[in-house]
């Protein structure tokens, strides 16, 4: 048996190399793959910031906002005399609910609620009672539902200044 | 658009960062442009469609200087009874 030198051996493996046959199939582009995006490519800085949707909130009566519009409840200390004079002519809310400020809409969730438009052109839109055991919903199509619980309240838009002026913000 | 005008310094934060009441995981500042005015910068209490919470700005009066006066004073109405003072405005439950 012949005794095979380091120069033999790469021989011998050189001899055993054959060209592979040319692979039938066609050539497929080469794979894209996205850059990684740097931080100022995404749209907000907060955007990790993401609370939890909460579809059906429990309801309350404290101050509750939905985009340009803000619940605020009457506080106690209010008179007898002025709650009544503010209340007495509101009106019930049909079942097909009230636009008080498209799109922001008021439905009577449970049993009925009352509403009434504030008569000056400022920011406030009007007051809403919600009597004992039922509850309101502001609705709106892209924010989120807001439930409201008993009580009075005033319901009013949020207003802006631009260059010494006062209007009212559109969100 | 607001967060463009913050990165390109054409808004510059003049108040510190505070929590925006009833918006968990939100924020506020009061933010400053070249000519003076000034823009409350908020959280937006919803997220948009693509999931991510954009940046909304409201301008307010050149005075203030903390951002959840300012806030109190966007859904304030001096001529009623039921005010929105900043203890008011710190209470609010939800913001959507």
């Amino acid at each position: 048996m012949p005794v095979l030198t380091l120069p033999g051996m790469l021989r011998a493996a050189l001899a055993t190399h054959r060209t592979p046959p040319p692979d039938p199939t066609p050539a497929r582009p080469p794979v894209r793959v996205p850059a990684p995006r740097r931080p100022a490519d995404v749209a907000c800085p907060t955007a990790s910031a993401l609370a939890p949707i909460d579809p059906d909130p429990v309801p309350s009566a404290g101050p509750q906002a939905q985009g340009d519009v803000i619940v605020l409840p009457w506080p106690d200390f209010m008179s007898p005399h002025v709650r009544f004079l503010h209340t007495a002519s509101a009106a019930p809310v049909g079942r097909a609910g009230l636009v008080l400020l498209d799109p922001h809409t008021l439905i009577a969730e449970h049993g009925g609620v009352f509403w009434s438009w504030w008569p000056d052109t400022g920011p406030t839109l009007g007051t809403l009672v919600v009597p004992a055991g039922t509850v309101a919903r502001l609705g709106h199509d892209t924010h989120r539902d807001l439930r409201i619980a008993p009580g009075v309240y005033a319901l009013r838009r949020q207003r802006r200044e631009v260059s010494g002026r006062i209007e009212m913000a559109v969100d | 658009m607001t967060a463009a005008a913050i990165r390109s310094g054409r808004l510059v934060r003049v108040s510190r960062v505070v929590s925006d009441p009833g918006n968990p995981g939100g924020v506020a500042a009061l933010f400053a442009s070249r000519d003076g005015a000034r823009a409350l910068v908020a959280v937006d209490g919803t997220p948009g469609p693509d999931g991510t919470r954009p940046l909304v700005c409201v301008p307010v009066p050149a005075h203030f200087t903390d951002p959840l006066a300012a806030a109190a004073w966007t859904y304030d109405d001096e001529a009623h009874p039921v005010r929105c003072t900043p203890g008011v405005y710190a209470l609010l439950a939800r913001r959507t």
